[in-house]
């Protein structure tokens, strides 16, 4: 089934998006080449951390520069993308430590879920929890980072003289629009990968009080909940670092804004 | 738009949040201090003794400390409200389905007859799950200003129709039936709420509603011709009923947000410019819908990617660790998480020819209305 699925993926790209398409399709490709390497290294036992720091760093490299080229615009998508992954991991793992978000949930516990499992892992699940919130919020931060460079780079090449609010505005303007489409979508993926959950929840009758604190909700909740902060984070950063970028090169003059294609 | 009327508006808008933020601190101690509106018994932890009980060999090899907790702690509510009970908890060194306490956590826990002991039911986590949607809204606000709002809104009432959903689904409604009702209301509503009653939020909703449908198309015919997934392995599937309908449902929920980003996307583009040249060819037209959609499709194809994929992850790794092949993994974990990304991705790629469909059947419908 992912197999046929992936054939019709691949055929209605290349039909609708051409080379576009060609290369978003090889661009998920590679990650998911990225991401069996890090599956892989932390089964051969490597720490989860660590792994997913370099693995996140060429994740990004990889579908910013493959995707969008290398540019004034998307190194500073790159350095807004850094800033902002770094400061997700320390809200993340504030709220991963304080909410225990690691392991399986009670829910799933009272399931018997994944029973014939073995718990003696020696791999801290918790560092795990940190790792995939950080690796999953990537897309929506990339998408965010990039729409607003781009917008403020276009104005700013079309009305060279504008000034720095008015820049910083336009940036923030593009991403208001983005910003409640990103989180359309974050929050449609949590509804339809916690349907199931919602679902046992009603069917055995858990309390209300019981869900609002079960790990189960705090799982699904951190997941999307850090992506979307991570978005909010990235459109005012990415309009400012922007603006002060194309303002500083074009202090010193010259036709600067070339550098593309 | 009028440059006279930005500052009265960022001024208005920094009163709303200044009051909102006072608010949410207000919110936060509230939350913090709810113990009372508990049934369940809640203590706060005041003192841990920590003891090493066993070693025991892990799977590959090396060793897997096993500690438990004696933990005494204060009691928030009832009757019992200020005396101290006893706790015990085993925590292990990867945590698979326990947790390290700390001092300061607050459990939700079920007293014995004594009053002086007890079972650990779960954290109390309400005051983090409050922390995150506080924020959540509060940036959305602070960063987007009214349409922040309207998302917003339009949140708050998906949530509302979800729920209701759910209450309909245990009164003993078809999935199906239901999934298409709800998908029909959260597709209208959303989109009404966000942009408002007018052309755009139409032409999306009607681009939206065909792009789902098609897709669910190719969804049911693939998945009659190969063979079934392992439907009982999914996550959380311990309900008696047609698993393979209820992961249909899941993913086509799931795509729903990215088909509607692409669909609004597009047609505002192509509104955007009729507005400029409402005599704009339907080729040119065309074109530029095939550009922007070039521009979001890779981008929207890699966030549902990361989103979905790496919360399979966790699951994944603890089945890789427990020396399990990858075939058996892919077959019980990843293979879901793929159904669900490409079933989303082949949605929002379908729209963007389905948006060029709607746009040049209403263009013409209105070019035959003027003569």
């Amino acid at each position: 089934m992912v197999s046929i699925l992936a054939i019709i993926l691949l055929v209605l790209m290349l039909v609708i998006g051409h080379d576009r398409g060609l290369q978003a399709f090889f661009t998920i490709l590679l990650n998911m080449a990225i991401l069996a390497g890090v599956v892989l290294a932390i089964t051969f036992g490597a720490a989860p951390l660590p792994v997913c720091t370099v693995a996140g760093i060429a994740l990004t490299v990889l579908i910013l520069f493959y995707q969008n080229g290398n540019n004034v615009k998307t190194r500073t998508a790159f350095a807004v993308i850094v800033m902002v992954q770094v400061v997700m991991f320390l809200i993340g793992m504030l709220l991963c430590h304080a909410g225990h978000a690691g392991g399986y949930s009670e829910v799933k516990i009272n399931l018997d879920e994944g029973l014939f499992l073995d718990g003696n892992v020696q791999l801290s699940m918790l560092d795990v929890q940190i790792a995939m919130i950080l690796l999953g919020l990537l897309g929506a931060v990339k998408d965010a980072a990039v729409a607003v460079t781009s917008a403020v780079y276009e104005v700013h090449r079309n009305n060279p003289l504008l000034p720095f609010v008015r820049l910083y505005a336009s940036g923030l303007k593009i991403g208001r629009e983005i910003l409640a489409t990103s989180i359309n979508t974050l929050f449609f993926s949590c509804v339809g990968e916690s349907l199931l959950l919602f679902n046992i929840v009603c069917y055995w009758g858990y309390s209300f009080g019981y869900i609002l604190n079960s790990k189960a909700l705090y799982q699904v909740l951190l997941f999307s909940g850090i992506a979307g902060l991570g978005c909010i984070a990235a459109i005012p950063l990415s309009a400012l670092t922007m603006a002060v970028v194309l303002k500083r090169k074009g202090s010193t003059g010259g036709l600067h804004g070339r550098d593309e294609d | 738009m009028g440059q006279r009327k930005l500052p009265f508006s960022r001024h208005r808008q920094g009163i709303l949040l200044f009051v909102l933020l006072v608010l949410a601190a207000v919110g936060y101690v509230v939350v913090s201090n709810n113990a009372d509106w508990y049934s369940t018994t809640i203590v706060k932890i005041t003192d841990i003794q920590t003891a090493h009980t066993e070693t025991q060999v892990a799977i590959s090899g090396g060793k897997e400390e096993y500690y438990v907790q004696t933990i005494a702690a204060e009691v928030q509510n009832g009757k019992l409200k200020g005396s101290i009970v006893t706790l015990s908890n085993q925590y292990t060194t990867s945590g698979v389905r326990d947790e390290q306490y700390r001092v300061g956590d607050s459990l939700l826990v079920e007293l014995g007859s004594d009053g002086k002991t007890g079972k650990i039911l779960e954290q109390k986590r309400d005051t983090l799950v409050y922390l995150v949607a506080a924020a959540l809204l509060l940036g959305m606000i602070a960063v987007a200003g009214v349409s922040g709002l309207l998302a917003v809104c339009s949140l708050a009432v998906n949530i509302t129709l979800l729920t209701f959903a759910l209450y309909c689904y245990l009164d003993g409604w078809n999935i199906m039936a239901l999934t298409t009702v709800m998908i029909l209301l959260f597709t209208i509503l959303s989109l009404l709420v966000g942009n408002g009653i007018n052309r755009r939020s139409l032409l999306a909703i009607a681009v939206t509603l065909l792009s789902i449908a098609v897709t669910a198309a190719v969804y049911l015919i693939v998945r009659a011709v190969s063979p079934a997934l392992q439907y009982q392995m999914l996550e959380y599937a311990v309900v008696p009923d047609d698993l393979s309908a209820l992961f249909f449902c899941e993913t086509m929920v799931g795509g729903l947000g990215a088909v509607m980003d692409v669909a609004i996307s597009l047609i505002s583009t192509a509104d955007e410019l009729l507005e400029h040249d409402p005599h704009m060819s339907h080729h040119q037209l065309s074109v530029s819908v095939r550009a922007v959609s070039e521009d979001i499709m890779g981008t929207m194809v890699n966030v549902l990617f990361f989103t979905y994929i790496c919360g399979g992850m966790p699951e994944l790794l603890l089945m890789m660790r427990n020396s399990l092949t990858i075939s058996f993994a892919w077959e019980y974990v990843l293979s879901f998480e793929m159904v669900r990304f490409l079933i989303g991705s082949i949605g929002l790629v379908l729209a963007v020819p389905i948006s060029q469909l709607v746009l040049y059947i209403w263009t013409k419908r209105r070019e035959a209305a003027h003569g």
